[in-house]
């Protein structure tokens, strides 16, 4: 392990960071738990590779509290308890010809890759099946704007993937859409840990006197340039056609919104936050395919715990691998594959050691949130964490229904599941739940988690309903 | 050939602006700069000789150019990136006495040196900004300097917070195009000089204007035809010219990423590299020639990793047209794109040729196609059988034979640019003795071919390539794929260049000498 991803806990002579509610120091009194907080990860595979006959690779036999982990899942044994699993989830697919139907995929077996739309925002796919058009905000965001608006950022989102990897579209390289009537608008997540690091810590002042002081002051100039780059740049609005305008009008949305969070450093209070070094970016290299994306995943988990325990963020997204993504697995599990080619081209055996590179980078957030004590329970148990797949493992077939004696398909989005951990609003962990097929769609288990943080809502995109054995 | 006269036109018989003009005008957005450009214009601005914004700000998206403004979304990542780098630019800026004489232009006489901020300002400002600064614009600049120098006790202190104003003003970061609204003309605008002078420096450049540049610009120089044609070719003898088109080629060709370990992929693009500058620079030939040049650049590496024989001194021109190759596409870096992940792939590289070398690309897959996968290995099959098996199924005949045809005439170079006579087991790379490589494809155009050298032949006589490359060209000068409106200016440029010597400089004296090169349609999407 790297230095650069040494943690240290304030008081041990590294930077502290304040805040109102929380107290790490083991010597210190409980303090009050603090508020919900949503997260969403995602990995880029399906759960079984073309014509393999072997079982579904995250699928458990059994259900309830006396299921068998698969093999895939071994990296989560260990926390067997802070977690559940959902099974039996599918996003519908369009027969030949017809459109695409309630948050489900245009027809097309290469509507697979374009099926963002329904996963995260719970509606269909529109045009044609290469069309990634996102049509409402993504579930992070509306649980940002539910919960996540009274700290520092409303949301995080981020991706271990360094790069798109010769991906041109930037709707399947992050999870978080914003709503940007008439349609979403993508929004580009931290692949950097420096600038998130910086991001997050440029917002906190240190406690000893003289670094406060110079660091108010560096933030005082970084304020006056920013103002001075937007009180420039009004009378350049009126110069623009309606298109660019737009364009610039974004822009300086961003820029304001930045002036703001350097308005407001966070004073110096009573308790402490967990902080860690400043890390160092892995080396990207994009033709290649693989940019220490494990180290990556790691740092950008800690930087998660930092803004989390700090409350620097209540919702986050984590993407650790693209939609298709291209990332190049032989680092990670010694077969030459690019990840989406493998899923064609391997068999189970390889695609389960690349679901267990996900599921161990999954553990390890799951660890660390259980190792932060808040009150009487852990930052885990504040949190409710729902882990994503890009697909399922059932058969294709182009029409709506899903043919059982016909060969499996990675590109299928039949037999999906999902991982819930954590204890928000009283979820529970320890079990398989087999979804119920009024609520069997993936955006099933995130309404189910908004409800959990205090988001409650009746709907996600087009899907309604919750599936109520999570807080079991 | 029709010509603009605007701006330093001294009379009032000023052409009306014909129709074809008109109709020709580019829709150009307002392009925020890609990465590539926003280090090389902060070293031109600056000094500035790490590649800082490559390992700050979000990657780019590729269609196959870096510069669509489609794919460029405002994001809080990109602002906060921009925003560090501003600051630790302008800190190295002014803490190098060499990089802060250059920028200021003056030495200060203390902290409130209102005429040296001012003369800063107006200088650098001219520069960053791309256009003069008017008078009030200068006046709040420096004031706004002198106050950071007062509250910062150091005239240094005013000037890197200008600086990094200047680096992320929206002017700088974007390019934006003002120009003046032709008469009676909706959404169209005549550039003005220093919009000209932008459009063709980050077109032959990648990066911005220099004094020189915007000095001609000011003088209505670049408002005419042969004024732009003459700047322009003054800007392909400088040395950021041959980084520009290698960068061009490397994306239109599409080597700029390949899939190999980093040493081997940047052995690969050097060679290609070497080739593009020897062939268009210090050769000075015809663009067509990059595809017959009998010698290519190899290190002893490289001629190792070729099975090819050593070079003199470690590293040097080799002549290897008698082993089947000649020009940049018998080089290990075209040969590695458009491949699968252990062997090649003739549908992809098929698929590569017609859209980079011939313009004609082919539909997406129909909804039905699992398009990712090779046609499964079969025992006892050789490569080759299994396409064609595949491609006697009607379904599928339709589009792959207007792809794998060509690709299975470059079979027998690998996907690391190696020779091979035989199918090879892909990961080990064995050779299967019953599977030898024919190697022979077909163009659409019906002629046939075997090996990259034979393509590269037959896409220079028939000038495919060279109508291509002008169109990509131009794609890359417009920042977006052509669409109906430009069919037609494009076919002028073709033309043009087409009754050329060919080389790159009379494609971007076709290009620059058009009067669309001095208009912008509005966009409105």
């Amino acid at each position: 392990m790297k230095a650069s991803r040494r943690r240290f806990l304030c008081g041990a002579g590294g930077l502290a960071l304040a805040l109102p509610w929380l107290e790490i120091d083991a010597g210190s009194a409980h303090a009050a738990p603090g508020p919900t907080r949503f997260v969403i990860m995602f990995g880029g595979f399906s759960l079984g590779a073309d014509g393999d006959a072997s079982p579904n690779l995250l699928l458990p036999t059994g259900t309830g509290m006396d299921y068998e982990l698969p093999a895939a899942a071994a990296p989560l044994a260990a926390l067997r308890d802070r977690f559940s699993i959902v099974s039996g989830l599918r996003i519908p697919l369009a027969a030949a010809g017809e459109a695409a139907p309630p948050a489900g995929r245009s027809a097309g077996v290469d509507s697979f890759h374009f099926h963002v739309n329904p996963l995260l925002t719970g509606n269909r796919q529109v045009g044609d099946s290469f069309d990634v058009t996102v049509t409402g905000p993504s579930a992070d965001q509306i649980v940002a704007d539910a919960i996540g608006t009274d700290s520092r950022f409303a949301s995080i989102a981020m991706r271990a993937q360094a790069s798109a990897y010769g991906a041109d579209r930037i709707e399947r390289t992050t999870l978080s859409f914003r709503k940007d009537a008439p349609e979403a608008t993508a929004i580009a997540p931290y692949v950097s840990p420096v600038q998130l690091y910086h991001a997050l810590v440029s917002g906190v002042l240190p406690t000893d006197a003289a670094s406060a002081a110079k660091a108010l002051s560096d933030l005082q100039t970084r304020k006056s340039v920013l103002d001075l780059v937007d009180r420039r740049s009004q009378s350049l609005r009126g110069e623009l056609g309606a298109t660019d305008r737009q364009r610039l009008e974004r822009h300086l949305d961003e820029v304001r919104a930045l002036e703001v969070r350097l308005d407001s450093p966070l004073a110096p209070q009573g308790g402490t936050c967990s902080v860690m070094a400043e890390p160092i970016d892995p080396e990207i290299n994009a033709g290649f395919g693989y940019s220490g994306e494990t180290e990556r995943s790691r740092l950008l988990a800690d930087l998660l715990v930092l803004a989390l325990s700090c409350d620097l963020t209540r919702v986050s997204t984590l993407m650790l691998t693209s939609w298709q993504s291209l990332v190049n697995v032989e680092p990670l599990i010694d077969a030459p594959y690019r990840q989406h080619t493998l899923q064609h081209e391997a068999s189970n055996v390889e695609l389960g050691r690349l679901i267990s590179w996900h599921m161990g980078e999954l553990a390890y957030l799951i660890e660390r949130l259980a190792s932060l004590p808040e009150g009487d329970v852990t930052l885990l148990d504040r949190t409710a964490l729902v882990f994503l797949c890009e697909g399922g493992y059932g058969s294709y077939e182009s029409t709506s229904e899903f043919d059982p004696s016909l060969p499996r398909s990675s590109h299928s989005t039949a037999d999906m599941v999902a991982i819930v951990a954590g204890g928000a609003g009283g979820l529970s962990g320890g079990r398989h739940i087999v979804a119920p097929n009024d609520a069997n769609h993936p955006a099933n288990v995130l309404l189910t988690a908004m409800n959990a943080v205090g988001a409650p809502a009746p709907r996600l995109g087009e899907v309604t309903g919750e599936i109520d054995a999570l807080f079991a | 050939m029709v010509t603009l006269a605007v701006g330093c036109s001294d009379d009032d018989a000023q052409p009306e602006l014909p129709q074809p003009d008109v109709d020709a005008a580019p829709a150009i957005a307002m392009r925020r700069l890609s990465v590539a450009e926003w280090d090389s214009t902060v070293r031109d601005l600056t000094g500035e000789t790490e590649p800082l914004g490559r390992a700050a700000l979000p990657e780019d998206f590729r269609t196959p150019f870096d510069n669509d403004a489609v794919t460029q979304v405002a994001s809080r990542v990109y602002v906060e990136a921009v925003e560090g780098l501003a600051h630790a630019i302008a800190a190295r800026t002014i803490a190098s006495p060499s990089r802060r004489a250059k920028v200021l232009g003056c030495e200060p006489q203390g902290p409130d040196d209102a005429a040296c901020m001012k003369g800063f300002v107006s200088s650098f400002g001219r520069r960053a900004l791309r256009r003069p600064l008017a008078e009030s614009e200068q006046d709040e600049l420096t004031a706004f300097g002198l106050a950071m120098a007062t509250s910062g006790e150091s005239f240094d202190s005013g000037a890197r917070a200008v600086l990094a104003a200047l680096l992320q003003d929206p002017e700088f970061l974007f390019r934006v195009e003002r120009g003046d609204a032709v008469p009676d003309v909706a959404g169209v605008f005549k550039l003005r000089g220093s919009e000209i002078a932008v459009r063709l420096s980050y077109l032959v450049w990648g990066s911005s204007p220099d004094d020189a540049l915007l000095d001609r610009a000011a003088s209505g120089e670049l408002d005419s035809a042969e004024g732009r044609a003459r700047a322009a070719r003054d800007l392909l003898a400088d040395s950021r010219a041959r980084d520009q088109l290698a960068r061009f080629h490397a994306q239109w060709l599409g080597y700029e990423l390949l899939p190999h370990e980093p040493e081997l992929a940047a052995a690969m693009q050097e060679e290609s590299r070497a080739l593009v500058e020897r062939v268009l620079f210090d050769q000075d030939l015809p663009h067509r020639e990059l595809f017959l040049a009998k010698e290519t650049w190899l290190t002893n590496e490289l001629a190792a990793h070729y099975e090819l024989p050593k070079p003199a001194n470690g590293a040097s021109w080799v002549d290897v047209s008698g082993r089947g190759r000649t020009g940049i596409l018998s080089q290990g870096a075209f040969l590695s794109v458009a491949s699968n992940v252990l062997d090649t792939s003739p549908t992809k590289r098929g698929k590569h040729v017609r859209d980079r070398l011939l313009c004609k690309p082919v539909a997406p897959p129909p909804p039905d196609v699992m398009a990712d996968s090779p046609p499964p290995e079969v025992e006892g099959t050789c490569k080759q059988e299994r396409y064609d098996a595949h491609r006697a199924d009607p379904a599928c005949a339709g589009c792959h034979a207007l792809m794998d045809p060509i690709g299975f005439g470059l079979e027998r170079f690998d996907r690391e640019g190696r020779y091979r006579e035989f199918d090879y087991i892909p990961e080990t790379t064995l050779p299967i003795d019953d599977c030898p490589v024919e190697g022979s494809g077909e163009l659409p155009s019906g002629s046939a071919f075997s090996g990259p050298s034979e393509l590269a032949r037959l896409v220079v006589e028939d000038g495919s390539v060279e109508a291509c490359f002008a169109e990509h060209v131009y794609r890359f000068a417009i920042g977006h794929a052509l669409e109906a409106a430009d069919d037609a200016e494009m076919a002028e440029v073709a033309l043009d260049f087409e009754q050329s010597d060919g080389r790159v400089g009379d494609l971007i004296d076709a290009i620059v000498r058009r009067p669309a090169f001095a208009l912008r349609r509005e966009v409105t999407k």
